[in-house]
């Protein structure tokens, strides 16, 4: 039996909230201490970042949908990563944490990783987009937001964050069942799927801008106090859903992502001293210069509830 | 075409009376007896259709807001030959839109979206106009103040021009809606 998409999307459509329905000057602001805004604040620029990247990720998916009906569901799923973006800059506001209302500068991987969507982002195969997101978002979901609302006692973060997950819960089925559904193309596609993976663009995408990204922001979290182990039962999850389903298994991107989770979780693996640690200090060396102007898509941040 | 519900502001957060709707609905062709002075109009239609609005509301509007819902190829004048328009239409669309991430938002998707070519020599010149704002989010409520998107934004206006295709078209209008 099939996964039904079609009633997917009309959940997704009776499930929408807005900035509106929140109220940000709600009491429990105080709560938040000057030693938490102060250790907090760059955790939330990246989360801010990584999740409008995601969106562009989507974004980016929708262009590649096997249906038009997949295709509508990530086009809310992009919007909706774009409001969850948006609604995190609210709570940023909310805690003090924007300088005169400015969006927080990215840093030079989110920088890297800009470019590499603004370039590539549009052609990067289906099947290497559609693996790697659910990881990003097993871990977003599972460790990052986790780590948050148990450090911040603010009522309506919790408000927001719960909005926020039952949104990511919605997000994280459907990338589920596209991937099942993409496997259960047959072996003919299963190989060619795994040959497009071996694109020097995906290459280029992965190791040089995504490994250096992801190892920044795990290893600024864990500085932070976030427990390792949160992070490797996120990336557990990533292998247990996609395990379910005997399709999905057989991808050859799948299995990739899923090596990369487990290698990215375990600090001691050799991937860290020979790959991603050298390449978290290379890139850190990157002029901003030489990545030149993004695409305006990057302009559409902000804390606002109405336009 | 699967109908979407219109419905009031939910307040989730903090519990408000339903507000009485304040923009003006002009649905159909309405839109064309209308002059916009001064107002903030927003345009829900598909491609083809905003592409016949927009340049005529913008002469009058202070500013308009364009929820294209699927966008469509745009041509400045008609070309008689079927496989060229495509091409004649692409060649415009990058002419005319200087912006990468705008251009993508108005290129039509290969299977998906209709191979219809529209002709409209001014929709890519009124788009480019200051006042007026393309928003490729989906539209999913209609409200007291103007539309809500997927975005989380509430995009507010005194005019909403609800096209004859849109998907929103055959929703439920909210209490008071004016015609």
């Amino acid at each position: 039996m099939s996964y039904d998409f079609e009633a997917m999307l009309q959940t997704i459509k009776d499930k929408q909230w807005s900035l509106a329905d929140i109220d940000w000057d709600a009491p429990g602001a105080e709560t938040m201490s000057e030693e938490t805004r102060a250790r907090m604040k760059p955790f939330m620029a990246d989360l801010v970042w990584i999740e409008h990247i995601g969106a562009r990720g989507f974004s980016a998916l929708a262009k590649k949908a096997p249906t038009p009906t997949i295709r509508d569901i990530y086009q809310h799923f992009h919007a909706e990563e774009q409001k969850h973006a948006n609604a995190e800059l609210a709570l940023m506001r909310r805690w003090g944490m924007l300088e005169d209302d400015r969006i927080p500068e990215p840093n030079i991987q989110v920088k890297l990783a800009i470019k590499v969507l603004d370039s590539y982002g549009d052609s990067l195969p289906l099947s290497a987009m559609a693996a790697l997101i659910p990881l990003l978002e097993c871990a977003l979901d599972g460790a990052l937001v986790k780590f948050l609302t148990d450090e911040v006692e603010d009522p309506l973060c919790h408000e927001v964050f719960r909005h926020i997950n039952s949104d990511e819960a919605r997000h994280i089925t459907v990338d589920f069942e596209v991937l099942d559904l993409l496997g259960a193309r047959g072996w003919i596609s299963t190989i060619t799927s795994a040959a497009e993976i071996a694109d020097p663009r995906v290459v280029v995408g992965l190791v040089v801008v995504f490994v250096p990204l992801i190892n920044k922001v795990r290893d600024n979290v864990v500085a932070m106090g976030l427990q390792e182990r949160k992070l490797m039962n996120a990336i557990r999850r990533f292998e247990k859903i996609g395990g379910r389903s005997e399709y999905t298994r057989r991808m050859v991107p799948f299995q990739a992502m899923r090596v990369l989770g487990s290698m990215i979780m375990n600090r001691s693996h050799p991937y860290h001293r020979f790959l991603a640690d050298p390449l978290v200090r290379i890139t850190d060396h990157v002029p901003a210069r030489l990545i030149g102007k993004p695409q305006s898509w990057v302009d559409g941040l902000s804390p606002e509830a109405v336009a | 075409m699967s109908a979407v519900p219109v419905r009031p502001a939910r307040g989730r957060g903090v519990q408000r009376e339903p507000e009485a709707f304040r923009a003006r609905l002009l649905t159909g062709t309405d839109w064309f007896k209308h002059y916009y002075t001064g107002e903030r109009v927003a345009i829900l239609a598909t491609g083809s259709e905003a592409a016949s609005i927009l340049p005529e509301v913008l002469h009058t509007a202070a500013s308009v807001m364009v929820f294209e819902e699927s966008p469509t190829w745009v041509t400045p004048v008609p070309v008689p030959l079927g496989p060229l328009r495509r091409t004649v239409s692409r060649i415009w669309l990058r002419a005319s839109v200087p912006d990468a991430w705008t251009r993508r938002q108005l290129t039509p998707h290969k299977q998906f979206d209709g191979p219809h070519v529209t002709v409209s020599p001014s929709y890519y010149a009124a788009l480019r106009d200051p006042r007026a704002r393309l928003i490729h989010w989906p539209a999913y409520a209609i409200v007291a103040n103007g539309v809500r998107c997927a975005d989380g934004v509430e995009y507010q206006a005194d005019t909403i021009i609800l096209g004859a295709t849109s998907r929103l078209a055959h929703s439920t209008l909210p209490q008071g809606a004016r015609s």
